[in-house]
């Protein structure tokens, strides 16, 4: 019997491959089907829709089914009834779905301040349009856009994300641009570092059409931007996208909504409503720095068609000022803070004793029951040992990793010796830690023997603030767009694998034990023991096929 | 100790005048600050205070933990609600005055207890501290770097959780789900960091700070949308207000710390009159939920115990190279070659250093890094304003990013061989796992 019973969960997306590595993602169907392959099709893996992945599938699943069927006869081969239930107990239920609603939850919510921002950032990019007298159409364009304005109230995830792909194409095609800028500018050719490759499945399934726009990864507009050409596939309905997209104000009306007008847009961040634009930018700095100001002789640098042409920032960006009551007050700022960052505040002895003397005496004064050590600190504490592990963890790996790359005959007596005195330093810490662990589990049982434990009213996890240093620097600096994506993915990767382990840790505890209880070879015990394999051992990107051997009667 | 038996420092002065001043600025430099008179009429223990002091000590705190609510839970409004949230959380922090915690949760009475409460928070949570992050206006770009690091210490509301039993088929729908999460996240994030870099480019030479040389987005905000703007201006001011308040609060702190003696003074520990009286305040410790901790304490240990015995493992083996290694030589070699004690005292000494690094990094909680503010420098400019670079970062995560695909892979391995074994058992089926083996 083949176990097919596709559970359709969403398909393998390999966001961290290289675009090289021809990545078998066996379907939930079981079939080692290379459908999913980067550019497997010259149509671009993209156009599929998750349907078409599916039939894809199942397409597959039966030639399987001929050609066992044909080479072994022995094999009995039949699909079992659609929907093969193989249900998880209760408490595992439960606890797997909460973890998981709230991974979910955790990524949707940055994912909504993400869009925000780039929101934000779109409309920075857009045409700087003077709305001396506001034509019908802009009105109208703004109609629209309220429409689909991402609020927060009004806007669903599903729409937001519908929005988000519809505007992928056109800003990607801004992607391409400064590229190619940056990888002129720099005179080497840009590689890919991180090719986002998705299965053909990968398009969401939404209810609006307008969603299968093939949206190329950045992977591939990265190689346009290295000199390949590469048609641009859009669907015929839409025509192709105008090639500059950013400085050109006039866009077909379909695009309207996407492209927002060049109105003054509300910033999503302070949800205000779209006012009638009433100046232009420098008009407007000057309104602004009035207060303080003659104009400046930097202003003379305006030229005087800003105040008529729209224009964008690419065009006239360097010949921006700030009003100078933001200059004053922003100036001030960074002064102040630069003030408290260099004084030594702690070092003041007098007030540091003090402050010990007051919070000493007040210590005399206690007389409630209880550990030395609070329960703010006890998880405080728990946190450490948390991130402790996380780190010799890694000092682990990565004594390992050096004393395994060279041959064992390589190394030195020396670099030897020195990875058997680490190991043996980091045995020690870890059984310190264990102890830590155990004096803060009596000090929490003495806590929590002290009252009925009850879910809190708010839920709070407690921490202790205010104790370490302030801050250590305030920039951060970085070289080209390259090094901030590389910075960025890294650090969402490192998120993502941290989240990934947990969710493996857990589902490790919750599914596991699950194996092996029942009676081995019931059809949803085999379901279950190829859905387990399939998320445990393969990231739930390939799956196995368990065959019923019958004998033959 | 007399009572003002050291000098504040400098211009403040100890004059009469000193200690309202300092209040003053403290009172500006914290959200809703009460007036200095509020202060004194708590020393004295006049009623007239309390309902200031308590709502001042529950917005403070309320305002602390923020950010650290499970589920957005709504304000409570009436007294009581916020009297017991006070109540609750200085009791996480471990504060132990008896007399606190019995004081009548209408609020009628115990000024001079609430001051002292308050002043303890004070010195023990760096209050005014706190609140300069917790207001820090956003006038660059950056944030956005660390704000993703928090994905996987999410913690799980079990509240979420379905009530009946699910099928596996729903759990794998949703780990698809967060993986096509994961890649939008990336998605947007690569397209961000290109626009980002964008409107740096293209503002270059237009920021007064030479140093810092192009606009970020809040800023270029201002100059498209000037109307909308005047809130970030108004923000600003605000804070600047705030942090000169804080400035002029920590040069007169002195002060208040010696007022302070002086009300403890007043109000000796160890109240005779409290007559051991029921202690445990069942209504508040019920709201504290150890089970969350104690979850937590039973993961934490878990991953030690696991990097014990893989430690164990790992020491043997080493070992045993270690003298394979010290026997071959000496059989190839006249002199056996080892190493002298000045040598391995050398390594000794460095791994510990090492090790008390690692350690003391454990310690080291990162801040929220709200001011750091993302600076676009071409390669070959100087760095002339002290900014960290990037490329740092980049180091680091690599490393990261190299030991946690380590570990997943050696879960998902240690599964493998759990399921091979299982796969023995299954009678009458044939496993083929996946065709093409794992990178």
């Amino acid at each position: 019997m083949l176990a097919s019973f596709s559970p359709a969960p969403a398909p393998a997306l390999h966001i961290w491959e290289k675009p090289a590595s021809t990545h078998n993602a066996a379907g939930p169907g079981g079939a080692g089907a290379r459908i999913r392959g980067r550019g497997s099709t010259p149509a671009g893996p993209r156009q599929f829709s998750r349907r078409a992945g599916a039939a894809g599938v199942c397409v597959l699943v039966c030639q399987l089914q001929l050609q066992l069927a044909a080479t072994s006869p022995q094999l009995s081969l039949h699909l079992p009834p659609p929907p093969m239930a193989a249900m998880l107990p209760a408490d595992c239920s439960r606890r797997l779905v909460a973890e998981l609603l709230g991974a979910l939850e955790a990524c949707q919510k940055k994912e909504k301040d993400l869009q925000q921002s780039l929101a934000r950032c779109r409309v920075l990019l857009q045409p700087w349009e003077v709305a001396s007298p506001p034509s019908p159409e802009p009105a109208q364009r703004r109609d629209k856009e309220a429409a689909c304005e991402p609020t927060p109230k009004d806007l669903k995830e599903l729409e937001l994300l519908t929005q988000t792909l519809e505007k992928a194409l056109r800003v990607r095609k801004g992607i391409v641009r400064v590229q190619s800028e940056e990888s002129v500018s720099s005179g080497k050719a840009v590689q890919p570092l991180v090719a986002a490759q998705a299965g053909p499945g990968a398009r969401p399934r939404t209810s609006n059409p307008k969603a299968c726009v093939p949206a190329r990864p950045p992977a591939t507009s990265q190689r346009a931007s290295s000199g390949v050409k590469r048609p641009i596939r859009a669907p015929s309905h839409r025509g192709r996208a105008p090639k500059d997209a950013l400085t050109h104000a006039k866009q077909p009306d379909h695009l309207a909504p996407l492209e927002g007008p060049a109105q003054p847009c509300p910033l999503p961040s302070q949800g205000q409503v779209p006012g009638v634009p009433t100046s232009t930018p420098v008009s407007a700095s000057r309104e602004v720095g009035a207060v303080a100001s003659k104009p400046g002789p930097e202003q003379g640098k305006t030229p005087p068609d800003l105040r008529s042409e729209p224009f964008t920032l690419k065009e006239k960006g360097t010949q921006l000022q700030l009003p100078l009551l933001y200059k004053k007050i922003a100036s001030r700022n960074s002064s102040l803070w630069a003030q408290i960052q260099h004084s030594q505040f702690d070092a003041d002895s007098d007030v540091a004793a003090a402050k010990a003397h007051f919070l000493e005496r007040m210590k005399k004064t206690f007389d409630m029951p209880g550990p030395a050590i609070s329960p703010a600190e006890v998880q405080e504490e728990v946190n450490r040992l948390d991130r402790a592990c996380h780190l010799l963890t890694q000092h682990l790996e990565e004594t390992l990793a050096m004393s395994g790359e060279a041959a064992a005959d390589s190394l030195s007596l020396e670099q030897e010796y020195r990875c058997l005195v680490t190991l043996e330093g980091l045995q020690a810490t870890v059984d310190q830690h264990l102890l830590r662990l155990q004096e803060l589990r009596e000090a929490e049982e003495h806590w929590s023997g002290l009252g009925p434990a009850e879910s809190p009213p708010w839920g709070l996890g407690l921490r202790v603030g205010g104790r370490g240093s302030l801050w250590n620097s305030s920039r951060l600096s970085y070289s080209s767009a390259r090094e901030l994506q590389t910075v960025a993915a890294l650090s969402l990767r490192v998120a993502m694998l941290k989240q990934q382990i947990h969710l493996q840790e857990v589902l490790m505890e919750e599914l596991l034990p699950l194996l092996g209880a029942e009676s081995p070879a019931s059809p949803a015990q085999l379901a279950l023991y190829r859905a387990i394999h399939s998320q445990l051992c393969e990231a739930g990107e390939r799956f196995s096929v368990l065959v019923r051997d019958e004998p033959s009667v | 100790m007399g009572r003002l038996g050291r000098r504040p420092r400098g211009e403040t002065g100890t004059g009469p005048g000193a200690l309202p001043k300092a209040i003053a600025a403290l009172s500006r430099a914290l959200p809703g600050g009460p007036s200095p008179e509020t202060f004194r009429r708590a020393k004295f223990d006049l009623p007239e205070a309390v309902a200031e002091l308590w709502s001042l000590l529950f917005s403070l705190l309320w305002l602390i933990h923020q950010e650290d609510k499970v589920s957005p839970r709504d304000l409570p409004d009436a007294l009581e609600g916020q009297i017991r949230f006070v109540k609750w959380v200085l009791r996480c922090h471990g504060y132990g005055r008896q007399h606190f915690y019995q004081l009548p949760e209408v609020g009628s009475h115990g000024s001079c207890e609430l001051l002292l409460a308050f002043s303890w928070l004070l010195a023990y949570l760096s209050l005014p501290e706190q609140f300069l992050f917790l207001r820090c206006v956003h006038q660059g770009d950056g944030v956005w770097i660390s704000s993703c690091k928090d994905l996987a210490r999410c913690p799980v509301p079990l509240a979420l959780g379905p009530k009946g039993r699910v099928d596996i088929r729903y759990i794998q729908w949703l780990l698809g789900k967060l993986r096509f999460h994961w890649r939008n996240l990336y998605e947007s994030q690569q397209e961000q960091c290109t626009l980002l870099n964008k409107i740096h480019l293209y503002t270059r030479g237009c920021h007064p700070d030479q140093s810092i040389g192009h606009l970020s987005v809040p800023e270029t905000e201002i100059l498209r949308f000037p109307e909308s703007s005047k809130q970030l201006l108004q923000e600003l001011e605000s804070e600047n207000s705030c942090l000169e308040a804080f400035l002029e609060w920590k040069h007169m702190e002195l002060v208040y710390w010696q007022w302070m003696d002086t009300v403890l003074d007043t109000r000796p520990g160890g109240m005779p009159n409290t007559s051991k009286q029921d202690v445990f305040l069942p209504e508040i410790l019920q709201n504290y939920s150890p089970k969350y901790v104690t979850r937590e304490m039973d993961r934490v240990q878990k991953n030690l115990e696991a990097l014990r015995e893989r430690l164990q493992e790992v020491v043997n083996q080493q070992r045993a190279a270690w003298h394979m290694k010290v026997s071959k030589c000496s059989q190839r070699l006249p002199r056996p070659p080892e190493l002298s004690t000045a040598k391995r005292k050398e390594i000794q000494e460095a791994v510990g250093y090492e090790l008390t690094t690692l350690d003391q990094d454990c310690g080291v909680k990162r801040h929220p890094c709200g001011l750091q503010r993302l600076v676009f420098r071409k390669a070959r400019e100087p760095n002339n304003s002290g900014a960290q670079s990037v490329t740092k970062i980049i180091q680091l995560l690599k490393r990261e990013e190299a030991s946690l695909e380590r570990t997943l892979r050696r879960l998902q391995e240690e599964c493998q061989q759990e399921l091979a074994i299982l796969a023995h058992g299954l009678e009458g089926v044939i496993w083929i796992p996946p065709p093409y083996p794992r990178r």
